[in-house]
């Protein structure tokens, strides 16, 4: 069974996803806070295949939390590393495609 | 984007990084082994040709491996293997092979580059080669277990083995070849 992580600010969005993905028979559980996320990451029985982060503006920065979370999902040991899906609400540009990319998420635009 | 188009744009790209996942869990993760100092004409890994590096190559992409040079045999050596092997079957097999008995003699650098890899020290070798994995699939952000690639098995005794799960593939570098001097900085 797949777990996911889910992580937006926006009550009503992630509703919707967070059906979405439970009905593709994934066990998700949700999150508005990077902090709240950070600390689930670094949690060593909460085992997580999938994390998806929802970007829905321009203040924050992003590629600096993305890498947050990568670093704490590594810091747990070695061991399985999930896998990072960024959702975007917005066109950041090809450049920021690239550089999630080059992070090994990947990226959509809604 | 409609709503649902884009939940579906989501769920497509999470179906193919969960497809992603599965595939590098079930034949490992790809492995490009460099040799270098071959003899210009021969198409295979013959006695005298060097290791002289591992690279991961994931999304088109080449990491390498921060290996030593017993280090880089060790992985040469498990590489042709698909069959988990003691301390002491990996010192005999090393030991016995002229391929690694005559590493990196092509170069007419005498004995410089050969290394003789005591059944003692293969479970530090090894240590240090899970090491160097964590490093580059972090590196690389690869969603794996480096235990899961360079596996430990166990036997009915004390003995452990050990197996790569990976993909590897070799290519060579002549010791004349101009399209290898990128390779010589």
């Amino acid at each position: 069974m797949i777990r996911a992580l889910l992580i937006d600010d926006d009550r009503n969005h992630a509703e919707g996803l967070e059906r979405a993905l439970n009905q593709r028979g994934l066990i998700t559980s949700c999150t508005a806070s990077i902090l709240e996320a950070v600390r689930r990451l670094q949690c060593r029985e909460a085992s997580i295949d999938l994390v998806v982060v929802v970007i829905a503006d321009r203040w924050h920065p992003w590629l600096e939390i993305l890498h947050q979370l990568q670093q704490a999902a590594w810091q747990v040991g070695i061991g399985e590393f999930p896998l990072f899906l960024c959702v975007s609400r917005l066109n950041f540009g090809t450049q920021f495609q690239l550089q999630i990319e080059r992070m090994g998420a990947r990226l959509v635009i809604e | 984007m409609s709503s649902n188009n884009s939940i579906a744009a989501v769920l497509n790209t999470m179906d193919l990084m969960l497809a992603e996942a599965r595939h590098l869990r079930a034949a490992g993760p790809d492995f490009l082994l460099v040799h270098r100092f071959r003899t210009p004409g021969i198409d295979y890994c013959e006695p005298g040709e060097e290791v002289f590096a591992v690279l991961l190559v994931q999304r088109g992409r080449k990491y390498q491996l921060p290996l030593a040079a017993s280090q880089r045999l060790i992985f040469d050596y498990l590489a042709h293997s698909n069959i988990a092997q003691s301390s002491k079957q990996i010192e005999i097999g090393i030991r016995s092979d002229a391929f690694y008995q005559q590493h990196g003699m092509n170069a007419k650098s005498g004995k410089a580059l050969v290394r003789q890899i005591p059944r003692s020290a293969v479970r530090e070798h090894i240590k240090r080669l899970h090491r160097a994995l964590v490093l580059v699939f972090q590196d690389a952000n690869l969603p794996i277990d480096p235990r899961k690639v360079l596996v430990v098995t166990e036997t009915v005794s004390n003995e452990v083995g050990y197996l790569l799960r990976a993909t590897c593939r070799w290519t060579h570098l002549d010791l004349t070849a101009h399209d290898s001097q990128r390779f010589w900085k």
